[in-house]
């Protein structure tokens, strides 16, 4: 009899503990912001998560909440294109389709990826910048760009490229490729998919947007902020001794299209864009400044916390006063606004 | 009688513990008697168990790492499939818990912790698993539990020999030689081993609704131990022991990650030689150990070598019909040569201990303290009480309380940039309680704890770089709950047991601003485990069948991991001509087919299968 009813106690105490550990739910209110999170290294933890300005609630693991799968990736950027998000996996040489209303997974592609960067579109035509295959000192050789048709989620082509490609921007026809490992931009003509000009800038440009005046700003971790006039596919003007992240860029516009903000260091920098000096110093610091967002007069900043721990989102007046917080899922590296 | 089946322990421990007792009633110890591992005997009050042949049978071709996380409440956190293990230990973090080698601490230097992926099974005569801290009897670290491997030699047993062979699974095969001859003087024994695999398991990957095929996690490891041992007379021995284990291997990635080519060389040298001397003045031991460790990370991105010479001696004398003491000091010297310490760097470590063991009647008490000494910081002093009463009929009462500490490692002191040399060790505080109750086919046990550590090392970034502080408070608390029943039915033997550990660690304080766990259970320490083993024999056919169920485990961002159960299956036949034996035995791992990671997006194999064919003479 005793053996009997301690083996029922075992029983029941292990029943007990799966019984605790069930209560997911879908997302439950509309997101005026989402946050991308890059997820951990080593644990390839990458997440969204949603913020609403009215409630102030934050709802992480979007997408885990949804499909009961997480990515299991590491994300390095995601792109919102007609009401779906492009999430790029680079640890996985994934792209990942998930619906923009529900989270849910429409489609994953994984052919002709190589550790890919960041995605971009126009009409039912994709790009996906590729670093390449990774050599065991970890430098990158084959890069590329991928061509994706949106309507069956399939890759129609690989683009051969002559260096790490990292961002990518679209402007009237011509799509923009920075080089990361070393200092030209590529501009291809989204017709032919051809290399029609092979555009100089200062080492390592990065992170690219498009200002008022239909000028196209690019980061360079070398530390410059480079201006070019894309009618010319010429440089207007570099300003020096900028500080920049070092790596993988974040720089973003505001709404106006005069006013830039990036990231160096553990600071966000904020730049005019008829300014011919680098700011002195930064409007905001936290403790591991890793994602950037502009929304109207509100300035967010993803926190990834020394690596250690989940992120935290700061939103910040354009004074850099702190309005809000919020804790995010791992190295909140950007913000999407809808 | 009774009294001389004095621990609840459930498996094969009647022939220590009765040289124990034995030796224990006597005042002079006239012969030298080696038993079990060091200081077991001043153990009161805490639970000891030794690994059942039968289990180090079936995982024989396998590492300690495969064998503990099925079969006792410890968690191995695993970066995949024979990848790098580190060790929960009642729900403490990879470097509380000791692992020691014939008395040696063999826990890296530098990291504080062990891979116990890199122990292969068979390269233990024995091996022993001490549930909860243990300063005063284990040293620096012990503060979940401590696992001891040990050699143990042997005398007048003449030749016996033994080759293994194992197929499974992954591309995988293994090889092991065993000779072992031993007169009344001189023991010989050598063991030689060898495994490698492909490893390339497939996975699911949801998001791909596909499996894929683990492209960068073979690994190769091979070694020996050589143990020499001479009885120069009924009271002096002097033993020697030697391992060499060499590992190479891919290290798999997360999950879907096919660019991925990182790889690793792990190896080690450890020796260890002892003078036993037993005279009318007392118990000397003398022990002298090296430890060389060499890790070589990514084609020699990053090197990592120390080498430890121990020397150690120790006196022990029963003082009176009740009462036992041992002391000791012992002196570690330390050299290390790491890439990331910019120059090599020496330590000393110093011991000094005291073991106390008085027995009278049904009571028993033990009082323990160890004293460590580093240059440049003071350790905590580390007594531990403790109580046995065995008073009622086939029930044992335990209690043990004791202060226990870790000394930072080498990293922590001298990592460049971030190593701080102002960092004190960690400090903790463990009281526990237990019932054992145990008769010819039935046992079980109960132990109840609760521990505070405080001044627990973290590594946070402070600048531009990391560093550790003693930032984290944490107040862990649980139980282990096993039962064993043996049973026959004619010629069929049965023997089932469980262990259920119940394991609660919070953090006090946030050592962050976002810091998410406070007040929740640490990453990666399940709160629920329950083992469960079947044994059957009957005539020349053996099997066993060994469950495991882990509960849900938070990762590191607070996600939750599920749930999961393992089933390990092994059925087997043994043939016997006169002196010649052959065991054929059949393997299935992981027989569900669960899907299961230990770390997030670090796969693990799905069903697998072993054959494992061994030879023995004698």
């Amino acid at each position: 009899m005793k053996q009997i009813k301690l083996y029922a106690l075992l029983i029941f105490a292990s029943l007990f503990a799966v019984a605790c550990g069930d209560d997911d739910e879908g997302p439950s209110f509309s997101h005026d912001v989402v946050v991308i999170n890059e997820g951990n290294f080593s644990a390839a933890d990458g997440s969204i998560s949603g913020y609403n300005y009215e409630t102030e609630k934050v709802e992480n693991g979007l997408f885990e909440a949804a499909n009961d799968f997480e990515f299991g990736a590491i994300i390095q950027s995601v792109t919102k294109y007609n009401g779906k998000y492009y999430v790029v996996g680079n640890s996985t040489d994934e792209l990942v389709v998930v619906n923009g209303e529900d989270y849910l997974l429409e489609g994953t592609i994984t052919t002709d990826l190589a550790i890919p960067y960041k995605f971009v579109a126009v009409g039912n035509k994709g790009y996906i910048s590729n670093w390449g295959t990774q050599t065991p000192d970890y430098k990158y050789v084959d890069a590329f760009l991928t061509v994706v048709d949106l309507s069956s989620n399939t890759v129609t082509k690989k683009i051969d490229m002559p260096s790490k490609t990292q961002g990518l921007l679209i402007f009237e026809e011509k799509l923009y490729v920075t080089h990361s490992a070393s200092n030209t931009i590529s501009v291809l003509d989204i017709d032919t998919d051809k290399v029609v000009e092979t555009i100089e800038t200062e080492e390592r440009p990065d992170a690219m947007v498009l200002d008022k005046n239909n000028k196209i700003w690019v980061l360079c971790s070398s530390g410059a902020l480079v201006q070019i006039d894309p009618s010319t596919n010429k440089v207007i003007k570099t300003i020096k001794e900028i500080t920049a992240f070092g790596y993988n860029e974040k720089l973003v516009i505001n709404e106006a299209g005069d006013r830039l903000y990036f990231i160096g260091g553990n600071e966000i920098f904020t730049l005019g864009i008829d300014d011919t000096v680098a700011p002195e110093k930064g409007l905001v610091e936290v403790t591991t400044a890793y994602g950037v967002g502009i929304n109207g007069d509100k300035l967010f900043v993803g926190d990834a916390n020394a690596y250690s721990g989940p992120g935290t989102v700061y939103i910040y007046d354009l004074e850099g006063n702190e309005q809000s917080s919020f804790t995010t899922g791992f190295l909140p590296n950007g913000f999407i606004f809808n | 009688m009774r009294k001389t089946i004095f621990l609840g322990i459930i498996f094969c421990w009647c022939f220590q513990i009765g040289i124990a007792q034995e030796q224990s009633d006597s005042l002079l110890l006239n012969d030298v008697i080696i038993y079990g591992i060091p200081n077991k005997s001043y153990i009161v009050g805490q639970k000891v168990v030794e690994v059942d042949s039968s289990q180090k049978e079936m995982y024989r071709f396998n590492t300690l790492a495969e064998m503990l996380s099925v079969t006792t409440p410890v968690y191995l956190k695993s970066y995949g499939n024979n990848m790098l293990s580190t060790i929960s230990f009642r729900g403490t973090g990879a470097n509380h818990t000791a692992v020691l080698w014939n008395g040696f601490n063999i826990n890296s230097p530098t990291s504080g912790q062990t891979d116990f992926s890199l122990i292969p099974l068979n390269s233990a005569d024995e091996i022993y698993v001490h549930y909860g801290s243990a300063s005063a009897l284990a040293g620096s670290g012990a503060l979940g539990g401590s696992i001891h491997l040990n050699s143990q030699p042997e005398w007048g047993k003449g030749y016996k020999l033994s080759l293994g062979q194992s197929v499974g699974s992954f591309g995988s095969n293994g090889t092991q030689l065993l000779s072992d001859y031993s007169d009344d003087h001189w023991q010989f024994k050598t063991k030689a081993y060898y495994k490698q695999s492909d490893n390339d398991f497939e996975y699911y990957m949801p998001i791909r609704k596909t499996e894929i095929k683990q492209n960068n996690a073979a690994y190769t490891y091979f070694g020996f131990n050589q143990e020499i041992n001479h009885k120069i007379s009924s009271s002096q021995q002097l033993l020697f022991n030697a391992w060499f284990n060499n590992n190479d291997r891919e290290l798999q990635p997360t999950n879907g990650n096919l660019n991925n080519n990182d790889e690793q060389q792990d190896r080690s040298l450890r020796l260890a030689a002892s003078y036993h001397n037993n005279s009318k003045v007392g118990y000397f031991i003398y022990r002298l150990g090296y430890l060389n460790d060499y890790l070589n990370y990514n084609r020699s991105s990053s090197i990592t070598k120390t080498g430890q010479l121990l020397n150690a001696i120790s006196y022990e004398k029963n003082v009176s019909k009740y009462f036992r003491v041992k002391s000791g000091v012992m002196w570690n010297h330390i050299n290390a040569d790491v890439d990331g310490y910019g120059d090599d760097k020496q330590e000393d470590r110093y011991d000094i201990y005291a073991l106390m063991l008085y027995k009278e009647g049904d009571w028993e008490a033990g009082f323990n303290v160890r004293q460590n000494i580093v240059s440049g910081y003071n350790s905590p002093l580390a007594p531990s009480v403790s109580v046995a009463y065995l008073g009622i009929d086939n029930i044992k009462f335990d209690f043990q309380a004791s202060r226990n500490y870790r000394i930072p490692t080498l990293n922590d002191r001298y990592w460049d940039p971030g190593g701080n040399l102002s960092l004190k060790p960690e400090d903790s505080y463990n009281v526990e309680v237990g019932m054992a109750y145990t008769e010819k086919r039935f046992s079980f046990n109960l132990n109840v704890y609760k521990m505070w550590v405080e001044d627990w090392i973290i590594w946070i970034q402070e600048s531009s770089y990391w560093t550790p502080n003693n930032l984290r408070k944490v107040h862990a608390q649980g139980l282990e709950l096993s039962a064993s029943y043996g049973v026959s039915f004619g010629k069929l033997n049965l023997k089932s047991s469980f262990i259920y550990s119940y394991n609660q660690t919070e953090n006090v304080d946030a050592v962050s601003a976002g810091d998410v766990t406070v007040g929740h259970q640490l990453a990666y320490t399940p709160k629920h485990r329950l083992t469960y083993s079947l044994q059957a024999n009957r005539g020349s056919w053996y099997g066993q069948a060994n469950v495991q169920y882990t509960g849900m485990r938070y990762t590191v961002g607070h996600g939750e991991m599920d749930p999961f159960g393992i089933i390990d299956l092994q059925l087997g036949k043994r043939f016997k001509w006169n002196e010649h034996t052959f065991n054929l035995a059949g393997k299935i791992n992981n027989l569900a087919d669960q899907e299961y990671v230990l770390l997030e997006n670090r796969a693990m194999p799905g069903v697998n299968y072993e054959l494992n064919l061994v030879y023995n003479f004698k």
